[in-house]
């Protein structure tokens, strides 16, 4: 059930974004709008990562983690948006968003028995 | 038929998530002081989990969020950020009382120190957790959790005074030493009301695929688990003041507890009690490990599950991992693990605001709960549970200070 | 402010005690011990417990008299007080000594012996808190 209208810091902020498999692919940390002359403002990108999250509890924690930390999602690769989440029309192993859980399955989890991709 | 099995798996679930090291300690520590005039803290207890852990259950059915998730996204990361430090934190101390446990029961039957068992036991935990899926874990900890039953066999068998025993379900003021006997109640409410129980609740309803038709079913979960399981701990509250409160035994130690089934039952009482407490520790170690790597994978919105295979979540895998290691080291250090166990009860009935100020803000939500939202009564027992807690995060530490060694 | 008061009323409620009452409290866990060793002693002459408990217990209340000796050696107690509780010290201490070497050579006489001093000196104790 897709919704049509919704509050932009109590359902969009934070919601869990979903890839097109529906797998969990972080949520939205931040949200970016853009001020137009004579027209409504309107919602730019989403942005996710750490460096996001730390601004929002410590401004200046920002300067200290790198820029490349933070992922911007466009609006047009947003393929839905329900009560439960916002469903990206991206695959979520391909996104800067699963950087971290490639390499700890690479050079971790792989090394563990019972970790391998095959492994049944 | 399948609501039926899920109900009775459920009720054996919610036994062993309340049953734990927590429990052993306080039970112990309560019935040999005290006799059974602390019962009453028990008996509130019990009432306020009852409440609290049908809230959790309800909310994941109806919402389909469990809670660490649906307080990300309602109420913000700026509002969960400082709670959610603070829990994790509780959950390695909570898991390394667990590991403690679990190491001492060792001990009880091989003579070795416990502090050599730490890292053997961590493996062990890993292990299954690593290896098995969610309904694995679920029911052979429960069924092989039914041990815990022998403390009530044991307090029937000693015939205690009912009278007595009934009179300490109303709560009444020491007459001796009220520092150790308002510490002793603060730990017996923070060993029932521990914040992984929540946490693991609702993501396992979440994990089992509950809709809203579960709400009956999780309505008789809540109260008839939660009752069976404070049955177990009042058993061991019983047992404990027959045998050990009326020789003069205070449990300052867990050797003193491990006392405490060798007059109900012949020669094997004492490996029995080193079973029950080694099995109770290990399913709640389980879920203490899972609540934490589901509380901070849902906090993030990482993939997570106990299905998937480790390579498929890597991140939820290893949060787990890591929380089992570190934990186990304070055990590895020599560090007391009755002494970890009494100091982490205060710390879970301190850290209670953070767990129940959410449900007062999602219980009520109604875009999220519909019809399903919290009566007046469920909103007065959460406020009643937080303002009590406000007092207790305030006295718990001094009383641990004054009262705790 | 009024949790704030409360709890100050509290701690100082709490430390509000006589050197006697703080010297006794500080042995109370002794106390304990003593009735532990004397309980575990039976059971292991029924063979109810094993060895090792009576090891560790024996270990661990020694632990516990020597803490509460310094304590005693800190307390500002009456003196009365303070022999009585050092002489409970020095016959426990001895006691679990005996204790544990007859435990390692299965000395059933003498354990028994040992559990009923155990014992006595638990009644001692208790009669120093009336």
């Amino acid at each position: 059930m897709a919704l049509h209208q919704f509050d932009l810091i109590r359902d969009i902020l934070d919601k869990q974004l979903v890839d097109k498999d529906e797998k969990q692919m972080g949520r939205i940390d931040g949200v970016v709008i853009e001020l137009r002359d004579g027209q409504p403002p309107r919602v730019d990108h989403f942005e996710l990562g750490f460096t996001v999250l730390a601004k929002r509890v410590y401004p200046r924690a920002a300067a200290w983690t790198r820029r490349g930390a933070r992922q911007h999602v466009p609006w047009d690769e947003v393929h839905e948006v329900t009560q439960h989440h916002v469903k990206l029309d991206v695959d979520a192993e391909k996104t800067p968003a699963f950087d971290w859980e490639r390499w700890l399955r690479k050079h971790i989890v792989s090394k563990l028995p019972g970790g391998k991709e095959k492994d049944e | 038929m399948k609501k039926a099995t899920q109900l009775a798996l459920g009720i054996l679930t919610s036994v062993g998530g309340f049953f734990d090291v927590g429990n052993i300690a306080t039970s112990a520590q309560a019935g040999a002081s005290f006799r059974f005039q602390l019962i009453w803290a028990l008996v509130l207890a019990t009432i306020l989990v009852i409440f609290l852990v049908e809230m959790s259950g309800r909310f994941a059915a109806v919402s389909q969020k469990a809670l660490p998730d649906a307080i990300r996204e309602h109420l913000g990361f700026g509002f969960w950020f400082i709670p959610f430090i603070i829990l994790t934190l509780t959950h390695l101390l909570i898991l390394g009382a667990e590991i403690g446990g679990i190491s001492f029961a060792l001990q009880l039957v091989t003579g070795i120190k416990y502090s050599w068992f730490a890292m053997p036991v961590a493996l062990l935990v890993w292990l299954f957790l690593w290896r098995s899926k969610f309904n694995t874990i679920e029911n052979s900890t429960s069924l092989l959790g039914l041990i815990t039953l022998c403390f009530v066999v044991a307090a029937i068998a000693h015939h205690p005074p009912l009278r007595e025993v009934a009179a300490g379900a109303l709560p009444s003021l020491p007459t001796r030493d009220p520092a150790k006997y308002w510490f002793i109640a603060v730990s017996l409410l923070g060993s029932v009301l521990a914040p992984y129980l929540f946490y693991f609740y609702s993501s396992g309803a979440i994990e089992d695929k509950w809709d809203e038709t579960y709400v009956g079913v999780n309505r008789a979960i809540a109260f008839i688990g939660m009752s069976f399981g404070a049955l177990i701990a009042l058993g061991a509250l019983v047992v404990s003041g027959v045998v050990l409160g009326s020789r003069g035994i205070e449990v300052d130690d867990y050797q003193q507890a491990a006392l405490m089934l060798t007059r109900a039952f012949p020669y094997w009482g004492f490996v029995l009690f080193a079973a029950a407490m080694g099995i109770a520790c290990l399913g709640a170690a389980l879920e203490v490990s899972l609540s934490m790597a589901y509380a901070t994978a849902q906090t993030f919105g990482w993939n997570w599950g106990e299905d998937l295979k480790p390579s498929k979540d890597a991140r939820f895998s290893l949060v787990y991992t890591a929380a089992i290691f570190l934990s186990a080291l304070i055990i590895a250090f020599g560090v007391d693990p009755l002494k970890l166990t009494l100091l982490t009860m205060a710390i879970n009935a301190a850290v209670l605001p953070f767990v129940t100020l959410p449900f007062l803000l999602l219980m009520n939500d109604e875009k999220l709960l519909h019809k399903q939202k919290n009566g007046w009564f469920s909103n007065a027992v959460v406020v009643f549970v937080t303002l009590l807690s406000l007092v207790l995060a305030v006295v718990s530490i001094p009383l641990a200070v004054a009262g705790g060694s | 402010m009024r949790r704030l008061a409360f709890v100050l009323v509290f701690v100082l409620a709490c430390s509000h005690q006589s050197d006697d009452q703080k010297l006794i409290k500080a042995a109370s866990p002794v106390k304990s011990w003593a009735a532990s060793l004397a309980f575990a002693s039976e059971l292991w002459l029924d063979n109810r417990v094993p060895k090792s408990l009576m090891e560790n217990s024996v270990e661990s209340a020694k632990k516990a008299i020597d803490a509460t000796r310094k304590e005693v050696g800190k307390s500002k107690a009456s003196e009365s007080l303070r022999k009585n509780i050092s002489s409970a010290l020095d016959e426990l201490s001895d006691s679990a000594s005996t204790l544990g070497a007859a435990v390692r050579n299965h000395d059933a006489n003498i354990a028994a012996r040992e559990a009923k001093r155990c014992h006595g000196i638990y009644d001692k104790l208790e009669a120093l808190e009336q």
